[in-house]
């Protein structure tokens, strides 16, 4: 579904993502782990037509996406949530949601009902309707954030750091959200620094330090890799130490 | 009781022009919103939209909602070519660069008109008659009301525009958040190029509803652009409802003062006040404070 060869790209001299390959399969789970300024949100950016690539192509659903605008990105179905700057915050929450629906042209019925889903997925949403989004808690944010995403009817959802910042009842509920997107049918790029919680729901993932992929495996594969592991599970290799 | 007539006469008048300096300075606004750079060529659209008025209603005789209408359509296309052939193909983006294309654009534009229309300045008649209706002692002309109405039209159209439209509201969420819009899918660019063709519409109807009250000359734009520009900064730059309280204050103090004081002093007192608002208050009237973390 999306394909991914030799990237490169950077900011002016400074290059940060070196020949970077990876594939997802329709309909998997695939996160991309990796410590802070290893390029993952780069990557992504790359991905979405934010970012320019200076070599290397993007292929999505068969066909080379790097040279397209974000916006066209969206319309195919490709879509991100970012990290930060996520939101509108002045606008309203129901407008943010219906921004996320900008390219489906839907007339004032379909629209309402593609909220109504939303609403079911996030109640909170619905409670927040007329309140401008900057004064949503982090939590909010988050499912409004995604919530906006899924006004866009994405085939191939890219979640960055969906649980930073978000306490643990609600990580696990997100994490269980993502899992019945999944189930649902939508093909999803994780990107995540809660290593454990994603590679638990991954069919496979991805290793990235420094701008290259170090390491591939399917999810539970990876969990009992050593070098995962000393490098994102800490609190698992106590336990070596103390058999 | 005559000084206090005095005052009414004056306030009136000031608030006549002050809507058209609140037109400017939404026009001002948009394209801050949108691009976050200022378009000094904001005045250019102001004096183009007296020139082709005067153009299509006066020599070639059109009738005037035609007139209006072409005139208004016209320079919004002028806006749109400006992004499109000089700030879009830049190749710094920079906001410095593109406001000294802007500034660049002014002076081009100021030119080719002078080529065009020459250089006295030219008037229109106003749009219905010239007696004055008496109200409460004080006298208004009825472009004066033309211009009040016209302008509350166009705040109230935008209003709605803004809040109630699709496009209008991907706009504000391109102010929001340029990076966010992208990623909703939002075509940013569409969105900036609608911006400049906005604030040419919006320039035009200010020049075509002036130009009645003040004439126009080739030169006028400066000089209208620069209230414009001093009534957003007064208001709380990018806020639409500032740009009008600001257009508004700016147009009564500056008649107060023409008329208390010296009309000598008139445009002095815009840039004093202008002055005093980015020494003691720089986010204006509506704006969200002063201080901002980069």
């Amino acid at each position: 579904m999306l394909k991914i060869r030799n990237i490169d790209a950077g900011y002016g001299k400074i290059q940060i993502l070196h020949r970077t390959s990876l594939h997802i399969r329709e309909g998997e789970i695939v996160s991309l782990i990796g410590a802070n300024g290893a390029g993952k949100t780069t990557l992504l950016n790359v991905i979405s037509g934010l970012h320019p690539l200076k070599g290397g192509s993007v292929m999505f659903q068969n066909r080379e996406i790097q040279a397209m605008p974000p916006d066209r990105i969206v319309g195919m179905g490709l879509i991100q949530v970012p990290e930060t700057d996520k939101i509108f915050p002045p606008l309203t929450v129901l407008e943010n949601l219906e921004m996320g629906a900008y390219l489906r042209r839907l007339d004032r019925r379909a629209l309402q009902s593609e909220i109504e889903k939303i609403h079911a997925l996030f109640p909170i949403l619905r409670d927040r309707g007329d309140r401008a989004a900057g004064t949503l808690s982090g939590g909010e944010r988050q499912m409004l954030a995604l919530g906006r995403a899924l006004m866009g009817k994405p085939r191939l959802l890219m979640l960055d750091e969906p649980s930073l910042g978000l306490a643990p009842v609600i990580v696990a509920e997100m994490f269980g959200i993502i899992q019945s997107l999944n189930a649902m049918g939508t093909t999803i790029l994780l990107v995540e620094q809660n290593a454990r919680e994603a590679l638990q729901i991954s069919n496979r993932a991805y290793v990235m330090e420094t701008g290259r992929i170090v390491l591939t495996g399917a999810g539970v594969e990876l969990m009992s890799n050593e070098e995962v592991k000393r490098a994102f599970l800490g609190n698992d290799y106590k336990e070596k130490w103390e058999r | 009781m005559p000084q206090l007539v005095k005052l009414f006469q004056f306030t009136l008048s000031g608030l006549t022009t002050g809507s058209t300096y609140a037109l400017i300075a939404i026009g001002f606004s948009i394209i801050h919103n949108a691009t976050g750079i200022v378009n000094f060529a904001q005045g250019e659209f102001v004096m183009l939209g007296g020139m082709f008025m005067i153009t299509f209603y006066g020599y070639l005789k059109l009738p005037m909602a035609a007139a209006f209408v072409l005139s208004v359509f016209a320079v919004a296309i002028i806006g749109l070519l400006l992004e499109k052939t000089a700030l879009r193909p830049s190749r710094s983006q920079e906001v410095l660069n593109l406001v000294m294309i802007t500034v660049g654009a002014s002076i081009f534009i100021k030119g080719l008109s002078m080529a065009v229309w020459g250089k006295s300045a030219m008037t229109l008649a106003p749009f219905s008659g010239e007696d004055p209706i008496l109200i409460l002692g004080a006298a208004i002309m009825p472009q004066s009301i033309w211009i009040f109405g016209i302008t509350l039209a166009v705040v109230a159209a935008l209003s709605a525009f803004f809040v109630k439209t699709r496009t209008g509201k991907a706009m504000r969420a391109v102010a929001a958040s340029r990076r966010s819009a992208m990623l909703a899918g939002i075509p940013v660019n569409r969105m900036i190029a609608l911006s400049f063709f906005l604030s040419g519409a919006l320039g035009a109807v200010a020049g075509i509803i002036l130009t009645p009250v003040t004439t126009i000359s080739y030169d006028a734009g400066i000089m209208l652009g620069l209230k414009g520009f001093s009534a957003a900064i007064l208001g709380g730059y990018g806020s639409m409802i500032g740009a009008v309280a600001g257009g508004l204050l700016l147009g009564v103090l500056e008649s107060l003062g023409a008329g208390l004081v010296s009309s000598e002093y008139k445009d002095v007192l815009a840039f004093l006040i202008l002055l005093i608002v980015l020494f003691f208050k720089p986010g204006g009237i509506f704006g969200k404070g002063a201080s901002r973390r980069v």
